[in-house]
């Protein structure tokens, strides 16, 4: 175990598969000799050359046409842009052809890519640099997309996606990259895509949180401790495939569900989940599930309006004690 | 000074038929005098218009659902006061609730009322706990019924039982009611044996199936229930109900395992004829009110509107011409001219007999020509109808009775 910030993680796991395996290389954005806009890449060219560490143009509609093309010759690509707000600019690459191309051609072709992003609002970036749009790729079949909290996971799921054999959207924040935690040097770790994680335990009421509001949920139960609700809270990681049963089995104990996302609310990934709870665990529902989300407007570039708009903790708590009530 | 205000009700006592109803025309104006029994108000169901009398002389102070509303069976649709002048006190806009508290001494359950508000856990809950959520107040968000409201009815209220090898308890209601008088008692039960609730022939359902005797009634019933596939059972038996319930103990062709006699018919001479000729004769809420009051110890207990809903029931069905012939046959002349006791000390299964002291139709005094092995039970304060009375004490005799035989 070592105490890392997230972008180290991120970039130990990067080195290691690279040492690991001969066909997994990066490009992106000033990845290379600049070392990546948050540092994921640092050192990298160095180690790696420039062969394997690519700076690319600014057309994110190219360089997701290469991620597919070279993952359907049998290597393995992560791609860098650098704001999820760009991945729209990518879309007929992702999804016209990556998420079917396994499908149509009747698993002859594999696609092993990793196209890595960061979203989120809080640091004042501005309405086209603060977009959340998990929903939007989680919705398309055949593509798997995840979101780790933790520095650990970081690394681990990255590892973890770098070897799947499936696209896979790796979504980071970038108020995450500078947090702390302790991460295993092992280069066998990996955590496996697809499974929750529970953060906390608790009997009143299940909060089930997406990247970086996992901390926020977090943050909301120890104040509700003080109202004197237990709150379990469930770090989803994994938005597709998505932990159904750790869902369920939360629910069933504490029969109150909160859902945090930090996308839109209309069609968002929050709306998603409620559906999914709705779904499985209907009679095991003692009030209707919460969302908490952010309001369907642009994340506004004044902190004061961005603080207000965006989910936080006192608004997790304020959800939670209206689903108890 | 207060005046007393009396609730406008309408409830069912007959009719499975109403769950809601619409206010079709208000008689009176707030603050216009009024005289016990007029029709203050007509309502309309889905089926017919029914004229709902006032409950007391006064004047019309309130009026809470204007015509044109539809409203919950069993809602407050407004208020007579003792005194004029009362419509300005009065709090406009109160929310009308199921029941007319003011009209009960005690607590009935309700017998309809719209869907409760409960979260789907709370009614998974119910259901499996065999809670009615009609019984349990909700204190969630809108009332809502939340898992702590079931938790805490489960608490107070009797757990049920459920019997291995359970057998169905079969009801037979009294004279010139139908099925629907157990409505009060059966969800009260502990035990979840499964229940029928056959109507006797010239009752209910079963109006035109022809009787002119006990022994038409009881062979009517065997033949219902031999169809239904059952040969083993518990019996409740009512009155008239109770005396056909000797008599299908007599034809031998069900299997009762435990025997329940309400004021039963056939155990003795004596039966109040004046009393069977007005119930069925009464036309109007007028003059059926004091024969229902005679029925009961305490007329309190009667649900507001019982008289207008048996009426309405009635004029649908048509019944009084086929209950009329029928009692001509059985109590000609006031008398009961067929005598079961004989067949109630054959028996050899546990047994109860249970009687009002206050029962003006049938004396009490024919409980005691029951054998030593059956238990008698004396009701204090209570007439003819312990079941409309006293629910929760017969379903618990009931509940006894049933446990016992561990079936």
């Amino acid at each position: 175990m070592a105490m890392m910030r997230y972008a180290e993680a991120l970039n130990a796991a990067l080195r290691e598969e690279m040492q690991a395996d001969a066909s997994v290389f990066l490009f992106g954005e000033d990845i290379g000799r600049y070392g990546g806009v948050f540092k994921v890449t640092k050192g990298l060219m160095e180690e790696f050359g420039e062969l394997r560490v690519r700076d690319t143009p600014i057309s994110e509609q190219a360089m997701t046409a290469m991620a597919v093309t070279a993952a359907m010759t049998g290597t393995r690509p992560v791609l860098e842009i650098m704001y999820a707000d760009f991945v729209p600019l990518s879309l007929d690459a992702l999804i016209n052809q990556a998420s079917i191309y396994e499908y149509i051609w009747n698993g002859q072709v594999r696609m092993p890519f990793v196209l890595r992003t960061q979203g989120g609002g809080g640091a004042g970036a501005g309405a086209q640099h603060s977009k959340s749009l998990d929903s939007m790729l989680a919705h398309v079949p055949g593509i798997k997309v995840v979101a780790p909290v933790t520095p650990a996971d970081a690394k681990g799921m990255l590892k973890s996606a770098i070897r799947d054999s499936q696209p896979v959207v790796f979504l980071e924040h970038k108020l995450l990259y500078n947090t702390r935690g302790e991460v295993p040097e092992d280069a066998d770790f990996t955590v496996p895509l697809g499974k929750a994680a529970t953060r906390r335990e608790g009997r009143d009421v299940s909060i089930f949180a997406t990247s970086r509001m996992v901390l926020e949920a977090l943050k909301a139960a120890d104040a509700l401790e003080k109202d004197g609700i237990s709150a379990e809270v469930i770090d989803l990681r994994s938005l597709r495939p998505l932990d159904v049963e750790s869902i369920a089995t939360s629910i069933a104990r504490t029969n109150h569900a909160v859902v945090v996302n930090e996308g839109w609310n209309f069609c968002g990934y929050a709306a998603e989940l409620s559906a999914t709870i709705m779904d499985r665990c209907f009679d095991d529902l003692d009030a209707p599930v919460a969302r908490v989300t952010l309001p369907d407007m642009p994340v506004p570039y004044s902190e004061p309006l961005e603080m207000a708009v965006l989910p936080d903790a006192g608004k997790i708590r304020d959800a939670v004690l209206r689903v108890v009530k | 000074m207060d005046a007393t205000r009396h609730p406008i009700v309408i409830d069912t006592a007959g009719g499975e038929y109403m769950e809601s109803v619409m206010v079709v025309d208000w008689a009176r104006k707030p603050g216009d005098p009024v005289k016990m029994g007029e029709t203050i108000v007509t309502v309309e169901t889905a089926k017919a218009a029914t004229e709902i009398a006032a409950p007391h002389d006064g004047y019309l102070a309130q009026i809470l659902h204007a015509a044109g509303s539809e409203v919950p069976v069993g809602s407050i649709l407004g208020y007579v006061s003792d005194r004029p002048g009362m419509a300005a006190s009065s709090t406009a806009g109160e929310v009308a609730q199921p029941q007319a508290s003011a009209a009960f001494t005690r607590d009935i359950p309700a017998p309809r009322r719209a869907r409760a508000i409960a979260s789907p856990l709370a009614r998974r809950l119910a259901a499996e706990t065999g809670i009615d959520l009609a019984q349990v107040k909700g204190s969630g968000p809108n009332g809502r019924i939340k898992k702590r409201d079931i938790d805490k009815a489960s608490a107070i209220l009797p757990k049920p039982a459920v019997l291995a090898d359970a057998l169905p308890i079969v009801f037979l209601h009294g004279f010139a009611a139908d099925r629907n008088i157990w409505r009060w008692v059966i969800p009260l039960l502990r035990v979840r044996n499964r229940v029928i609730t056959p109507d006797l022939p010239g009752h209910g359902s079963a109006l035109t199936t022809p009787a002119r005797s006990i022994g038409d009634l009881a062979a009517a019933i065997a033949a219902t229930l031999e169809a239904e596939g059952i040969s083993d059972a518990h019996v409740v038996g009512h009155s008239l109900g109770g005396a056909t319930a000797l008599a299908l103990a007599g034809i031998g062709a069900l299997r009762i395992h435990s025997l329940c006699l309400l004021a039963p018919a056939g155990l003795g001479p004596d039966i109040n004829g004046d009393f069977l000729g007005g119930i069925v004769g009464a036309q109007t809420p007028e003059s059926l009110t004091p024969w229902l009051d005679m029925m009961v110890g305490d007329p309190c207990v009667l649900p507001a509107g019982f008289a207008q809903a048996v009426l309405w029931q009635r004029r649908q069905e048509n019944s009084a011409a086929v209950q009329s012939r029928l009692a001509a046959g059985i109590f000609a002349n006031g008398r009961q001219h067929e005598d079961f006791s004989r067949n109630l000390k054959a028996l050899r299964i546990p047994a109860k007999v249970l009687w009002g002291r206050d029962d003006r139709i049938i004396p009490m005094a024919h409980a005691f020509t029951a054998p030593g092995t059956t238990a008698i039970h004396l009701l204090e304060k209570t007439g003819h109808v312990p079941h409309l009375e006293y629910p929760d004490i017969v379903a618990c005799l009931i509940d006894e009775l049933v446990l016992s035989t561990g079936r």
